[in-house]
């Protein structure tokens, strides 16, 4: 029998309002490739900075090598053998390579730092796991594979026992893919375990030797990965959602118009090329790709946040020149951003207020605003999306995500938008919610709204859009028609299937 | 919703003194609340501590120097609502100041002289807006910059950087006259307190200013000119800066070419003290007009009972390093 190098056992992990850790067991064998699946919300980030000693859970025990541990800081996770690998890199740009890998452990000489010795010992590191990249080298200058391999070589010059390595494949080429992969196999070798969170079935498959789904922060499933198939993943990551999904997708409307609302013809910036697409009155068109693959881009481009240099956008026949925020505004085409905390709301300011916030000057034309206007339009647009709590003076940064959300939309709906582009509308947000906002959509376009959703859930894509166009390096790779959207067309052709 | 609540407080009849108190302090805003409560207690030990302290005349001379800070601190407050900074505001007033008194010297008419001053904290502020919005300096940066170029015009303006004296009753007068037993700057400071609260209160614009603080990204996606509402922030604060200039000037019959030194941190000092936010997104003038009198009230106080400059200036920083810690624990509950 192998032995555990990492126990979790019963770990529960509360936030106000929900558990988002349930009672989860979890292990991990020496020199084991232990996946952990889950759609968001499901708990597997949680559970993982519980283990990096940012979250310290409620209930639960840890132990490593067999030892009962106190994971309370994110040193002492350190300590512990534990190393983090997450999606946003923690690697200073600015320093060098070796600076970077013996960040904090710096190697002294008295009271100086010992360069040379930390740049043999950087080579050596490096050397080891296979990538012939000198440690002089200003970490700026690399691609992000590169980085994240620099992230990977501190984690071994840390002696780590245990890797967790979350989404570590969204920014790297085919190539890189495979460099890590060959590297994640090395590490196997020398006895590491590693936990290895992912969205990509492909992936799952192909690496790792046992995996775990979640839901809903509970444990729904460990097996080996050799006696399981994606299929049922699916099924273990969805339970409930997805009869959710299929009340969403039955809502698809079978007959529908061909009047083209919105035009793209040919436009370009820096991460996309040549983008022309169309989208109809009534039709929710879904655009995805990997990260990085231009999909936000495109529409903060067409949102007027950040214009587009060439090509031009038609609406209703008639070309838009649209070249700030509020030009795009100004003619209905108005955007849900990606980043609710930052830039959908203001998290200090009152439901209310937030609400009225984007069409203040036209409620209130001579520039004094009313306070009991507001209320009766903050009520209405409550009543209407269902925000909870019913209270229009509560901070909206002490709601929800769902919540937060749902002010977002509901505010961009005071617009009468004839275009609105949702830029992953539902992540971060409970089943209900999600379902809630979906079933929305679904009548916006009923209305004869046109509506573009930017997703990288593909349960989302698949439930909600009539179209859906995929993105493989700043260009269109495909474009998929109703049944023709599925899981795996939309990832085949995302990681560039019809190109290779 | 405050004069709501407060109306309701005056009508109802049998309303405990508690939560009397409560009521209006949530109306206030609570570190507001904390302000106008520590101003009553200063109030309260000065007036035990030094006999010549509590008199109507001792009170107007505190107003008539408070008002011009607490002027300046509405603009202050204005600009670290909309997530800025102004360090340019006392130099600002240092060069209203002897362009005042070199206009009236070379015989223009006062109102004029006072018009063209007032365009000139305008404009300066124009040029801290653009410095920020355009060329994106930060705002520290920036309006150190001006405070530097202004401070060296100042003391350029005049020959031996000497004092420049002002021959204009109606100029000094505008500043110091009494009506009744009310200094005139106590109406100038009402006036600009009233409009001051109703523009943030009850303006679109005054909604625009606290959403650029409180998100200026999220505000921006909402269609709010950010840009303009942070130069518009600067010209204001350029404006009552000149505004304060003036009325400094008049009072002293005379430019001064260091006067508003160090002004700056009185100012932002004021609409600390009064619970605006220096992350943004938070604040009142009403809480600024609170942050001014308690400093007021302690030079005034502290000077009836001798103390020298050098000590009021310590008890003064560690009065309001107090309130920035109280008004952290305060944040820290609420969150």
């Amino acid at each position: 029998m192998t032995e555990n190098v990492l126990e979790m056992k019963g770990v529960t992990k509360i936030f106000p309002g929900m558990k988002a850790v349930d009672n989860v067991d979890f292990t991990l064998k020496k020199g084991e490739v232990h996946a952990l699946l889950g759609g968001n919300g499901a708990g597997k980030t949680t559970l993982m900075k519980i283990l990096a000693g940012v979250y310290q859970a409620e209930e639960g025990t840890i132990l490593i090598d067999g030892q009962p541990v106190q994971v309370n800081s994110r040193r002492k996770s350190q300590e512990l053998g534990i190393a983090m690998i997450f999606q946003e890199l923690s690697i200073i740009p600015n320093l060098t390579v070796a600076e970077n890998l013996f960040l904090s452990r710096e190697k002294k000489k008295g009271i100086t730092l010992d360069q040379k010795r930390m740049h043999e010992e950087a080579k050596h590191i490096l050397d080891s796991i296979g990538l012939h990249i000198s440690p002089m080298k200003i970490v700026k200058s690399l691609s992000i594979g590169e980085r994240q391999m620099i992230e990977i070589a501190r984690a071994i010059s840390t002696d780590a026992k245990i890797i967790v390595m979350d989404e570590p494949t969204t920014a790297l080429t085919k190539d890189e893919q495979e460099k890590l992969f060959e590297l994640i196999k090395r590490l196997k070798t020398r006895g590491t375990g590693i936990i290895y969170v992912s969205h990509r079935m492909d992936e799952i498959f192909e690496i790792s030797d046992r995996l775990t789904v979640l839901r809903d922060g509970k444990r729904i499933e460990t097996a080996e990965t050799k006696d399981m198939n994606m299929a049922r993943v699916i099924d273990f990551m969805l339970g409930d959602e997805k009869f959710a999904n299929d009340e969403v997708a039955k809502e698809k409307s079978k007959n529908r118009s061909k009047k083209t609302v919105l035009e793209v013809k040919d436009i370009s910036f820096k991460k996309f090329k040549n983008i022309s697409f169309e989208v109809f009155e009534g039709e929710i068109l879904g655009i995805t790709g990997l990260l990085g693959s231009g999909r936000t881009e495109i529409l903060r481009a067409i949102a007027g946040l950040d214009p587009f240099t060439s090509g031009i956008v038609k609406l209703n026949g008639k070309e838009c020149n649209i070249k700030s925020i509020q030009d795009a505004i100004s003619q209905g085409i108005i955007m849900v951003p990606e980043d609710r905390k930052n830039e959908g709301i203001i998290p200090g300011m009152s439901i209310q207020k937030n609400l009225t916030l984007t069409n203040l000057p036209n409620y209130f034309p001579n520039g004094l605003t009313k306070e009991n206007r507001e209320r009766e339009i903050a009520n209405k647009n409550i009543l209407e999306l269902n925000i909870q709590p019913k209270n229009p003076n509560k901070h909206v940064g002490k709601l929800s995500g769902g919540n937060q959300q749902k002010v977002v939309i509901s505010r961009c709906l005071n617009l009468k938008p004839k275009v609105l582009l949702l830029d992953e509308p539902t992540q971060g947000i409970d089943i209900v919610a999600k379902t809630e906002l979906q079933l929305l959509f679904r009548s916006l376009a009923r209305q004869g709204m046109a509506i573009i959703v930017v997703s990288s859930e593909l349960p989302e894509l698949v439930a909600l859009a009539d179209r859906t166009i995929i993105l493989y390096n700043g260009q269109i790779t495909k474009v998929l028609d109703d049944d023709e959207i599925t899981d795996k067309n939309i990832l085949y052709y995302s990681t560039g299937g019809s190109l290779s | 919703m405050t004069s709501k609540i407060e109306k309701q407080q005056t009508n109802g009849t049998g309303i405990n003194q508690e939560n009397v108190l409560k009521k209006i302090g949530k109306g206030l805003g609570q570190s507001q609340a904390i302000i106008f409560i520590g101003l009553v207690l200063l109030i309260l030990i000065f007036s035990y501590l030094t006999p010549h302290f509590l008199s109507f005349t001792n009170f107007m001379n505190i107003v008539r120097q408070t008002a011009m800070i607490a002027i300046v601190a509405f603009g202050m407050t204005y600009v670290i609502i909309a997530g800025e900074i102004d360090l340019s505001v006392g130099a600002i007033i240092g060069i209203t100041g002897m362009m005042s008194a070199i206009g009236i010297q070379t015989g223009l008419h006062p109102l004029l002289v006072i018009a063209l001053c007032l365009v000139l904290g305008s404009v300066i502020g124009f040029i801290n807006g653009v410095m920020v919005v355009k060329v994106q300096v930060t705002a520290f940066l920036a309006t150190l910059v001006t405070m530097s170029i202004l401070r060296g015009m100042s003391l350029a303006s005049s020959p031996g950087s000497a004092p420049i004296t002002i021959n204009s009753t109606l100029f000094v007068d505008l500043a110091t006259m009494n009506i009744g037993p009310i200094p005139i700057v106590l109406i100038y400071l009402a006036a600009i307190l009233l409009i001051g609260h109703y523009t943030l209160n009850k303006t679109v614009f005054g909604r625009h200013i606290y959403a650029t603080g409180g998100g200026a990204h999220a505000a921006s996606l909402a269609g709010v000119n950010v840009k303009r509402v942070r130069v518009m922030v600067f010209i204001i604060s350029g404006f009552l800066s000149a505004f304060s200039g003036l009325i400094l000037a008049g009072r002293l019959s005379a430019g001064l070419p260091d006067s508003g030194t160090g002004w700056e941190l009185d100012a932002i000092a004021a609409a600390v003290l009064g619970g605006t936010k220096f992350s943004g997104g938070y604040g009142t003038v009403v809480g600024a007009l609170g942050g001014a009198l308690i400093i007021g009230v302690l030079s005034n106080g502290l000077t009836l009972m001798g103390m020298t400059y050098a000590y009021q200036l310590m008890i003064k920083g560690a009065i309001i390093g107090l309130a920035v810690i109280l008004d952290i624990w305060v944040r820290r509950e609420e969150a």
